[in-house]
C-alpha cells in the first residue's frame, strides 16, 4: 500500500529507520516503580502523568474499525485525581464500545491492592439525538494510585478516527498503531509543536506505528487563536480505494480538481458566472464609471445595504442570489459571492477567497481537504494588487476584514485554478488627540477625541449601536474622576469614514499638583498601564489578530506663573524586521507642550523565538508612557 | 333560526374556517407594544402564563405559555427554552412559534428541531436529569416568540418562585401566576411587594390562587445593591404536605422538613465491620475530640474524591456509606453521610446539614419552610461551639466553611428533625491581608524587591488562592504573575505557603526583578508609594440611588513598604499623611523618612454591611479619596 506523506511525518520516517519496537505491559501488570513513583520525570509540576497510552485501529475491506485503546495513569497529587474519571461520546447508529476495564492499584503497607472497577460505575446514557454517552469513574483513586483502563471501540462505516498524543498532562508514551488492508490508501495530518519520536511502516503501510514519548503538557497561553491548532495530534483521510482488476478509485483531489468542480456547481460558480438578472443592476449601480475602483465601492455599498447578514458562514451558497436579495439577508457565501458575482459583470477581476475563521483553527495546505474551509470572502484584482474585501460586517469599512477572518492564508478560488495568499486586513488604527489646559490645582480642562478605523472603528461602531450612547458614555467613564460637558459622535453608522467621538470634559485626579510643581502624564487615557505579557517564556506564537496602530497626540497649556522644568526625552524604538516600533517626541511652543506617541505593530504573529524581544519592546512603551511633565511655578 | 342538521353542520364548517385562519391571522404585531416598555428594554414579554396544578399528593403538573418580542441582538436569549425532566417528571407537550414584526407566523418549532440532551454532562458523572431546549432566534429583529409546554410530575415537592422579572431590560404586557389545589392540599405562599391573589374555585371542584400583572417595567437593577429577594417583587410556595419518591412528609415546619430527610437517610449509614476498625484504631489514642474529629476529616480527604451524582429523588438521597467506602468516592451526599457514620463509630455525634452552596450566599427566608438548598455539609457539636466539614474537597482546610458555606442558614439533620443554623461568620478584622516589602531602587528607576503577603479568613479565597495554594508550581506562578499588580515584573523565585486552620492563611513570598519600577524625568525619579495594591474601584455615578448599598464582604489590608534608596536622591515632594474615615471604613496612608529609607504604610478598612440608599455618593467619595492617595507619586532629586 502506498503512502502520502506529509512533510512531517517524512522527517519522523526517516528518524524512525533506526527505531525500534518497545512492548509494552500488558493490563494489571503494574510495576514496583510506577507504584513508587512520586514525580513525573519530565515535569516536576504534574499532577499526573500518563505512563503509556496505546491505541490501534484496524479497519476491513468493509471499513469497519475496531480501535483499541489501553491507557495507564499515574496519579501524583490531589489535583490529579479527576484523571479517574472518564467519559466518551458515541454516535448511536455506527458505534458500540465493548470489553471496558479498568483497575485502580495502590501500594498499602507495602502490598499492591488492585480495584476492578465495577459495572455500576459505568454509567451509559443518552446525551443527544445523535449521540450516546459513556460515562465511568475509578474506585479507589487517591494521591499516588495507578490507574487504567482499556476498550475497544467498534465502528461501521467510519472512518479511522484521530489520535492525540498530547494531553494537558505529561505523556511518557503514546503510539498509535494503523492496521488498513491494500485496497485503502490514507493520508496523514500530523499537527503540533512535538516532533514523532518514531515512525515505523511495514508491508507498504499497511501496518504503521507512530510513536511519541515524553510528551510535554499542552499548557494554554495568552494571544492564542485556537489551542487546537498547536495540541499534538494525528488525523488520516481516505485517499484511494484500490480493487484488483479496477483503476484506482481516488478520493483525494487536488486544489486544481476541487477549485475546477466548484465552477461547475450551479450554487457556486454557474451562478456566480450566471445570474443574468444582475445585469441591469449593475449596469445602473456603474452607469458612465470607468475608474476600477469606483465600481468596486459602488458594488460593496449596494451588497451591504442589501443583504444583511445572518451571523452564518460557509462555502457555498443555499440559496440562489435572487432569493437572497429579496430576503434581504443571507450568509458569508451569499453575500461575497454575490459581491464576486456583480463585480465581474462590472468588468473587475474578482474571485472568491475560501479561508478558515479562527475558531475554526489553522488550515493546512498540504491538506487537500476542501472541509477545512469555513467562511468565504471576495478578492479583487487591480492594477495588478490583489485586496481582500467582505461585505458582512456593517460596522467596518470596505479595507477591513472581520476579526473571525484573520487566520493565517486563505484560497483563492479563481477561474484558472487555486491561488494561496496571505489574509490580511487594514490596520487597525485607534487616534487619541487632546487639547487641555492645566490649572494649577492640575485640574485638565478641553477636548478629547478618539477617532477609530479598521477593526477598531468597528469595534467602536459595534458598542455604540449595541450599548447605546448613555452605556456607552458609562463604560467609558467607569473608574474615571472625569465630569463630561458635551459629547459627539460622528459616523457610527458610516463605516467608509472613521468613527469618531468628541468630549468637552474636565479631568480631574489625575496630575499631582504640590503647590510650588504640578507633575502630570500625558496619557490622561489608553495609557498602557501593564506588560500584558507577563511570562518570561513563550511556547507558542503570540497571534495580535491584525496590525494596528495606537496614536496619542496629547496638547497641555501650561498656566500662568508656570515654567517647563522637565520634559520627557523623545525616544524610538523598533522591533527587528520591522516588526513594530514604537516613536515618542516632545515639543513646546509657546506655553503649549505637545507629547506625541506611535505605537505601531506590522504583523499580526509572532513567534515564540521573537517573544523576549516583543515582551521587553513592551516593558520600554510602558516605562516611557508612565513618565511625567514637571511645571514649576516661576 | 331552526337548527337542522344542515345548519349545525354549516356552523361547524364555519367555526372550523374561522379556526383554521385564526391560526394565520396576525399575531403579536410589535404595534402592539406600549412605548413605555420598549424603553431601554432589548425585550418585551407579551404574555405569560404559568400554572401551578396540584391534583394529588404524587400528582402535579406544571404549565407554562411564554410569547416574548425581541427587540435586538441583546434578546435573543430570551428566543430559547429550556425544559428540565427526569424520571419523576414528563414533558407532555413543547410547542413553539416564531412571529415576524407584523405577526405574521415565520416559523413553526418542530418536534425533532428541540435539542434533547443531559442536563449537566461534563459536570456530573451519574444522572439522570434531562433537558429540552428550542432556540427560535432569528436574524430580522424585532420577532415575536411563543412557547408552550407542559411538564408532569409524579410527586408534590417544591412549587416553582415566581419572579414578576430577572432582567431590568426585559418588561411585561401581561403575565398569571396561578396554583390550582384541592382543599386539603392548600400551599403556602408568601409574597414580597406583590398583593393578595384572586381566589377561586376550580370548575372540578379544587381551589386556586393567582396573581395578574399587566404593563409592569422593571426598575433598574443597581450595584452593590441588596439581593434580588429583597428588592425584586416575587412570590415564593411550598406545599405543607409532600411526597417524592414514595416518600411522604410535611414541610410546615423547619423540623418536619428534617424528619423527611431522615427517611431518606435511614439504614444508610451501615459501615463495614473494617472500616470500623480502621477508624477506632486511628483514633485510639488521641485526647480530645477535636483531635479525633480531624483525624476523621483527613482520613476522608486521602481516602475519597467528589464525584457529582444526581441519580434518584431529585439528588435528594444519598448512596451508602458502605458504597462510600468501598469505591472511595461520592457526592456532597454521599461524601457528608460517609463522615456522620465514620464519626459515629468512634463514638461522635455529628449531623448531616442541608445547605445552599455559593458565593451568592441566597439567603433561606426562616419564617417561610422551604428547599433553599443544593448541598450538603457536616456539623459536629463540640464543647463550646459547633465544627463544620466540607466533606467534597481533598483539601480544604479542617473546619472552614468560606465564603461557599459560611455566614448563612442551614438546615441541621438532628434526631429530633430539622433544625435551621448558622453557619460561621467571619468578621472583617479576621480577613486580613497584609504585606510587608523591601524595594531596593537605584538611580535609573530599576529595582528588586522581597515581598511577603499573608492571605487570612476570607482573603485566603483570594482570586482563587484557596485553590492555587494546593497546585503545582507551574500553575501557581500563574496566581502570582494574574495577581501581582506591578506594571511589569520579573519573577526570580516565589512561595506559597498554605496553613490550613480553621481560619487558615496563605503565605506569598515573592522575589521580584522590578525594571524601570520608578521614572526617571530629567533629574527627577518618581516613585508610587504604593508598590502593589492600588485601589480602582469607583462606584459609578447615578442620579438618584434608589436602593440600600451593601457590602458583602469586610476586610482589612496592610501594606507597609520600605524603599532602599541610593544616596544621591533626596525628596523634592513627600506627601502629607491622609485618614479617611466613614461609615464604609477606613483608610490611612502616611509616608517617613527613615535612615535613608522611604517607609510607605496604608491600611484599609472595609466594613460589612447595609447601608441607606442617601449614602451612595458618599460611597463615591470615599472612593475617590482612596484611589487618588493610592496613586500618589514621590518626587526625588538626583543630587549628581
Amino acid at each position: 500500500m502506498v503512502m502520502r506523506i506529509s512533510a512531517i511525518s517524512l522527517v519522523a520516517c526517516l528518524i524512525s529507520l533506526s527505531a525500534h519496537s518497545q512492548k509494552l505491559p500488558k493490563f494489571g501488570e503494574v510495576t514496583a516503580e510506577e507504584l513508587k513513583m512520586t514525580t513525573c520525570p519530565i515535569d516536576s509540576s504534574a499532577s499526573a502523568v500518563i505512563l503509556f497510552d496505546k491505541g490501534e485501529i484496524s479497519l476491513d475491506g468493509d471499513l469497519r474499525a475496531t480501535f483499541k485503546r489501553h491507557i495507564r495513569i499515574k496519579i501524583l497529587t490531589k489535583g490529579g485525581l479527576d484523571w479517574g474519571n472518564y467519559s466518551l461520546r458515541l454516535r448511536r447508529a455506527n458505534q458500540g464500545i465493548s470489553k471496558l476495564k479498568g483497575s485502580t492499584y495502590n501500594l498499602e503497607g507495602g502490598t499492591v491492592v488492585v480495584s476492578a472497577m465495577e459495572d455500576k460505575s459505568v454509567f451509559r446514557g443518552k446525551f443527544d439525538k445523535f449521540r450516546d454517552q459513556v460515562k465511568f469513574t475509578l474506585p479507589n483513586v487517591k494521591e499516588g494510585s495507578v490507574i487504567e483502563y482499556s476498550y475497544v471501540l467498534n465502528s461501521t462505516a467510519s472512518l479511522l478516527p484521530d489520535w492525540q498524543f498530547q494531553y494537558s498532562i505529561p505523556n511518557l508514551w503514546s503510539e498509535y498503531a494503523v492496521n488498513i488492508p491494500t485496497m485503502f490508501t490514507f493520508r496523514k495530518d500530523v499537527r503540533g509543536f512535538v516532533p514523532l519520536t518514531r515512525h515505523e511502516s511495514k508491508n507498504e503501510g499497511d501496518h504503521e506505528l507512530f510513536v511519541m514519548t515524553d510528551v510535554p503538557a499542552f499548557k494554554e497561553e495568552p494571544f492564542l487563536t485556537n489551542p487546537d491548532d498547536f495540541i499534538s495530534k494525528i488525523s488520516f483521510y481516505i485517499s484511494e480505494v484500490i480493487i484488483p482488476g479496477t483503476p484506482v478509485y481516488s478520493l483525494i483531489k487536488s486544489w486544481e480538481t476541487i477549485v475546477k468542480e466548484y465552477y461547475k456547481e450551479d450554487s457556486f460558480g454557474v451562478q456566480i458566472n450566471g445570474s443574468g438578472f444582475l445585469k441591469k443592476t449593475v449596469e445602473e449601480l456603474t452607469a458612465g464609471m470607468t475608474d476600477p475602483e469606483k465600481k468596486i465601492e459602488a458594488i460593496y455599498k449596494y451588497v451591504k445595504s442589501s443583504v444583511a447578514w445572518n451571523s452564518l458562514t460557509d462555502r457555498i451558497p443555499d440559496r440562489t442570489f435572487k432569493k437572497v436579495l429579496e430576503d434581504k439577508k443571507g450568509s458569508s457565501s451569499e453575500i461575497n459571492l454575490l459581491m464576486v458575482c456583480m463585480l465581474r459583470k462590472a468588468g473587475v477581476l474578482a474571485d472568491p477567497m475560501f479561508l478558515s475563521t479562527r475558531d475554526n483553527g489553522l488550515v493546512r495546505e498540504f491538506l487537500t481537504q476542501v472541509d477545512q474551509f469555513n467562511d468565504v470572502i471576495c478578492v479583487v484584482t487591480v492594477g495588478g494588487k490583489k485586496r481582500l474585501m467582505d461585505a458582512t460586517d456593517k460596522d467596518l469599512p470596505i479595507t477591513a476584514l472581520p476579526e473571525r477572518c484573520m487566520n493565517g492564508k486563505g484560497m483563492i478560488v479563481g477561474e484558472n485554478g487555486p491561488e494561496w495568499i496571505p489574509i490580511i486586513s487594514a490596520r487597525s488604527r485607534k487616534i487619541i488627540s487632546a487639547d487641555l489646559k492645566i490649572d494649577p490645582a492640575g485640574e485638565l480642562t478641553g477636548t478629547l477625541i478618539i477617532t477609530g478605523d479598521g477593526i477598531q472603528g468597528g469595534d467602536m461602531r459595534r458598542s455604540y449601536r449595541e450599548l447605546g450612547e448613555e452605556k456607552y458614555m458609562k463604560a467609558m467613564l467607569e473608574g474615571k474622576s472625569w465630569e463630561v460637558g458635551k459629547s459627539e459622535f460622528k459616523n457610527m453608522q458610516d463605516p467608509s469614514v472613521p468613527a469618531a467621538e468628541n468630549h468637552q470634559l474636565i479631568i480631574r485626579e489625575h496630575a499631582q499638583a504640590s503647590g510650588s510643581a504640578i507633575y502630570v502624564n500625558p496619557f490622561v487615557i489608553d495609557r498602557m498601564e501593564e506588560n500584558q505579557f507577563k511570562s518570561e517564556r513563550r511556547e507558542y506564537p503570540v497571534d495580535f489578530t491584525c496590525p494596528f496602530e495606537k496614536l496619542h497626540t496629547i496638547k497641555i497649556a501650561v498656566p500662568d506663573g508656570f515654567i517647563t522644568e522637565d520634559l520627557p526625552k523623545p525616544k524610538l524604538i523598533g522591533l527587528p524586521g520591522g516588526g513594530g516600533k514604537y516613536t515618542y517626541s516632545v515639543m513646546q511652543v509657546g506655553n503649549t507642550i505637545s507629547v506625541t506617541s506611535q505605537l505601531i505593530i506590522n504583523k499580526s504573529v509572532f513567534v515564540p523565538d521573537e517573544y523576549p524581544v516583543l515582551r521587553e519592546f513592551y516593558n520600554q512603551v510602558l516605562a516611557k508612557q508612565a513618565e511625567q511633565l514637571v511645571l514649576k511655578k516661576k | 333560526m331552526k337548527m337542522t342538521k344542515n345548519t349545525l353542520l354549516l356552523v361547524t364548517m364555519m367555526v372550523c374556517f374561522s379556526l383554521a385562519w385564526a391560526d394565520s391571522d396576525p399575531k403579536y404585531p410589535v404595534s402592539g407594544i406600549p412605548e413605555t416598555l420598549t424603553k431601554g428594554c432589548y425585550a418585551v414579554v407579551r404574555e405569560e402564563s404559568q400554572t401551578f396544578d396540584i391534583y394529588a399528593i404524587n400528582k402535579t403538573s406544571q404549565t407554562v405559555r411564554r410569547v416574548v418580542t425581541i427587540l435586538n441582538k441583546k434578546g435573543d436569549g430570551a428566543a430559547q427554552m429550556a425544559v428540565p425532566y427526569d424520571k419523576f417528571r414528563h414533558v407532555a407537550y413543547f410547542h413553539g412559534i416564531a412571529y415576524d414584526a407584523s405577526g405574521k407566523i415565520i416559523k413553526k418549532l418542530k418536534q425533532n428541531e428541540i435539542l434533547d440532551r443531559s442536563s449537566i454532562s461534563g459536570y456530573s458523572l451519574f444522572e439522570d436529569n434531562r433537558i429540552k431546549i428550542a432556540d427560535l432566534s432569528q436574524t430580522a429583529y424585532p420577532y415575536t416568540v411563543e412557547f408552550e409546554y407542559q411538564v408532569e410530575m409524579k410527586f408534590l415537592y417544591s412549587i416553582p418562585d415566581f419572579l414578576l422579572y430577572v432582567d431590568d431590560e426585559i418588561s411585561t404586557q401581561r403575565s398569571v401566576y396561578k396554583i390550582t389545589y384541592p382543599s386539603a392540599l392548600q400551599p403556602r405562599f408568601k409574597t414580597f411587594k406583590i398583593g393578595e391573589p384572586k381566589k377561586e374555585k376550580e370548575p372540578d371542584g379544587r381551589e386556586s390562587v393567582s396573581w395578574s400583572f399587566e404593563n409592569i417595567v422593571p426598575e433598574k437593577f443597581e450595584k452593590s445593591g441588596p439581593d434580588y429577594h429583597k428588592t425584586l417583587p416575587h412570590i415564593l410556595a411550598a406545599p405543607d404536605q409532600f411526597e417524592y419518591g414514595g416518600y411522604q412528609g410535611r414541610m410546615d415546619t423547619w423540623q418536619n422538613l428534617g424528619k423527611w430527610q431522615i427517611q431518606l437517610n435511614k439504614g444508610r449509614d451501615v459501615l463495614p465491620e473494617k472500616a470500623i476498625s480502621t477508624i477506632r484504631d486511628l483514633t485510639r489514642n488521641m485526647k480530645t475530640n477535636e483531635e479525633k474529629i480531624k483525624a476523621v476529616y483527613e482520613f476522608l480527604q486521602n481516602k475519597t474524591r467528589y464525584v457529582s451524582i444526581q441519580l434518584g429523588i431529585g439528588g435528594l438521597q444519598p448512596f451508602e456509606a458502605k458504597t462510600v467506602d468501598e469505591v472511595s468516592y461520592g457526592d456532597c451526599k454521599a461524601l457528608s453521610n460517609y463522615t456522620v457514620a465514620l464519626l459515629h463509630a468512634i463514638g461522635i455525634n455529628s449531623y448531616y446539614t442541608i445547605i445552599y452552596g455559593g458565593d451568592d450566599n441566597k439567603p433561606v427566608i426562616p419564617d417561610f419552610v422551604g428547599d433553599y438548598f443544593n448541598h450538603i455539609v457536616v456539623a459536629v457539636p463540640n464543647e463550646k461551639d459547633t465544627l463544620w466539614l466540607e466533606c467534597t474537597s481533598q483539601t480544604k482546610p479542617f473546619g472552614y466553611m468560606g465564603r461557599f458555606t459560611g455566614e448563612r442558614k442551614a438546615l441541621m439533620i438532628t434526631e429530633e428533625g430539622g433544625k435551621l443554623v448558622n453557619t460561621p461568620s467571619y468578621p472583617t478584622e479576621k480577613n486580613l491581608q497584609s504585606r510587608t516589602a523591601e524595594v531596593y531602587v537605584d538611580t535609573k528607576g530599576n529595582a528588586s524587591a522581597k515581598i511577603k503577603t499573608t492571605y487570612a479568613g476570607l482573603q485566603y479565597e483570594n482570586n482563587g488562592l484557596d485553590f492555587y495554594v494546593n497546585y503545582e508550581k507551574d500553575e501557581q506562578k500563574k496566581w502570582v504573575q494574574q495577581n501581582t499588580e506591578i506594571p511589569s515584573f520579573d519573577i526570580n523565585s516565589f512561595v506559597i505557603t498554605n496553613k490550613k486552620n480553621r481560619s487558615p492563611t496563605a503565605i506569598v513570598e515573592l522575589n521580584l526583578t522590578l525594571n524601570r519600577l520608578a521614572t526617571v524625568s530629567g533629574k527627577r525619579l518618581f516613585l508610587t508609594g504604593n508598590l502593589m495594591n492600588r485601589s480602582t474601584y469607583m462606584p459609578e455615578r447615578v442620579e438618584k440611588r434608589r436602593t440600600n448599598v451593601v457590602l458583602k464582604m469586610g476586610y482589612v489590608d496592610l501594606d507597609t513598604i520600605r524603599f532602599h534608596l541610593p544616596e544621591e536622591l533626596y525628596s523634592e515632594f513627600l506627601p502629607e499623611p491622609l485618614k479617611v474615615k466613614s461609615r464604609f471604613g477606613e483608610y490611612e496612608a502616611a509616608f517617613k523618612i527613615d535612615q535613608g529609607k522611604v517607609v510607605y504604610v496604608r491600611k484599609m478598612v472595609l466594613n460589612k454591611g447595609e447601608f441607606p440608599p442617601e449614602s451612595y455618593n458618599e460611597l463615591i467619595e470615599f472612593y475617590k479619596s482612596i484611589n487618588k492617595a493610592d496613586n500618589i507619586k514621590l518626587v526625588f532629586l538626583n543630587k549628581t
